[in-house]
């Protein structure tokens, strides 16, 4: 016997399940039955994209207010364009698809792991003083900033995950903690490159751990809820 | 799918009677326990009719429906586990009773029997593709792993399954 007669052989046949449990399962499902209109792909990627514009623009405007911005203005809005642009590729290649044919994970996988990776380095390149840990710490009320600014990006952030978990709740039962992890960055973004907009403060170790980590905590967060939240 | 989310009743049935028997074979093979099959299925369907209004159009209907059955089983699985439910006094997992069955009288039960004696990993790839019908991209997806892990699961589970044949059809021959 080869592999090959094992395709031909008759394989069990699926039976139906007993009456008692189809008659249960029909009345739980048909029973009070209202139509719904979901929305489509489309609709919710460009929903998305526009909410999370929406928010960027409040939170950029808020910031801006309190700290209005002396120069480099059109830098700060080319970055921030920019890494609009990213968050929409990161929607696309997470959600741009109906779950099942959502394709290469390892590429879903790649972005998880490498837009927060390419995002560090961009807070290290913009980062005017890089000092040592202790030098950091010396320095008066950094620490209380770097938390200040860190609570402030979590909050944006986690505001903007949110809304983005209600948007595409229980859409997932192939990947979702993989699908949380991207919407939690997708979500991130949005809070951590709002505030590393409208933040003035250029040392490497407040980037890193004000701004930065925020996105690490917030892939982290779409992780472990993303089984809850996008599972049917 | 469409009908039914849009409200009508009469799709249910239609799409019950084409999706209830995989699914109920599916868990049948999962659980290995008639009862339990006969919940998950129940759990399964009441998922389907909660989230038909985030069904997204376009998403492979069987796929998704597998993906929320074989959830809902490892959701049940850790419970069980996490209650101890399913543990002996000693906190180790009961062997299950051997029962002295009766020789396979035609091919399709033999194969149902080997099917039963292979690893969860083979038995569920194979039961994906032979018995559901699942393509190897489907499979994969409900299976979170790639194409050619399921084709090498399928693979080794035909190897076994081709040795637990001629060892089943020894004793009639």
């Amino acid at each position: 016997m080869t592999p090959n007669d094992l395709e031909n052989l008759p394989w069990p046949v699926p039976s139906a399940p007993p009456p008692a449990l189809s008659e249960a399962i029909r009345h739980n499902c048909t029973d009070h039955l209202t139509p719904k209109k979901p929305l489509d792909l489309r609709k919710r990627v460009l929903l998305s994209i526009g909410i999370s514009g929406a928010l960027f623009a409040v939170l950029l405007s808020i910031g801006w207010m309190r700290h209005p911005p002396e120069e480099a203005i059109l830098m700060a809005l080319v970055g921030a364009i920019a890494w609009g642009f990213i968050q929409a590729c990161v929607l696309f290649v997470s959600h741009g698809r109906p779950p099942g044919l959502r394709g290469a994970r390892w590429l879903r996988w790649m972005t998880a792991l490498l837009i927060p990776a390419i995002f560090f380095t961009h807070l290290h390149v913009s980062s005017n003083a890089w000092l040592s840990f202790e030098q950091f710490l010396s320095v008066p009320h950094s620490l209380r900033s770097t938390v200040v600014c860190g609570i402030h990006a979590i909050l944006f952030g986690t505001i903007a995950s949110i809304v983005l978990f209600v948007l595409w709740r229980r859409t997932d039962p192939f990947s979702p903690r993989l699908t949380g992890a991207l919407t939690g960055l997708a979500g991130g973004l949005v809070g951590a490159v709002a505030l590393d907009m409208t933040c003035t403060r250029m040392e490497a170790w407040h980037l890193w751990l004000g701004h930065g980590v925020t996105l690490v905590a917030l892939v982290a967060g779409g992780w472990f809820t993303g089984r809850k939240w996008l599972s049917p | 799918m469409l009908s039914y989310i849009a409200g009508d009743t009469s799709a249910f049935d239609l799409l019950y009677r084409r999706i209830a028997p995989q699914l109920n074979a599916y868990l049948l093979r999962l659980t290995r326990d008639r009862a339990r099959a006969d919940d998950l299925l129940q759990v399964t369907f009441t998922k389907l009719y909660r989230a038909r209004g985030s069904y997204l159009v376009g998403a492979p209907l069987m796929p998704w429906v597998i993906a929320i059955a074989r959830r809902s089983f490892l959701d049940e699985r850790r419970s069980a586990k996490s209650r101890n439910e399913d543990l002996s006094v000693d906190g180790n997992l009961p062997e299950p009773p051997r029962v002295d069955e009766p020789p396979a009288t035609d091919t399709s039960e033999a194969i149902d029997r080997a099917l039963d004696s292979l690893p969860e990993a083979y038995r569920e790839a194979i039961q994906l593709t032979k018995v559901v019908g699942l393509s190897l991209v489907e499979a994969a997806e409900v299976l979170e792993t790639t194409p050619t892990a399921v084709k090498l699961r399928v693979h080794r589970g035909y190897t076994m399954l081709r040795k637990q044949l001629l060892h089943l059809q020894r004793p009639t021959v």
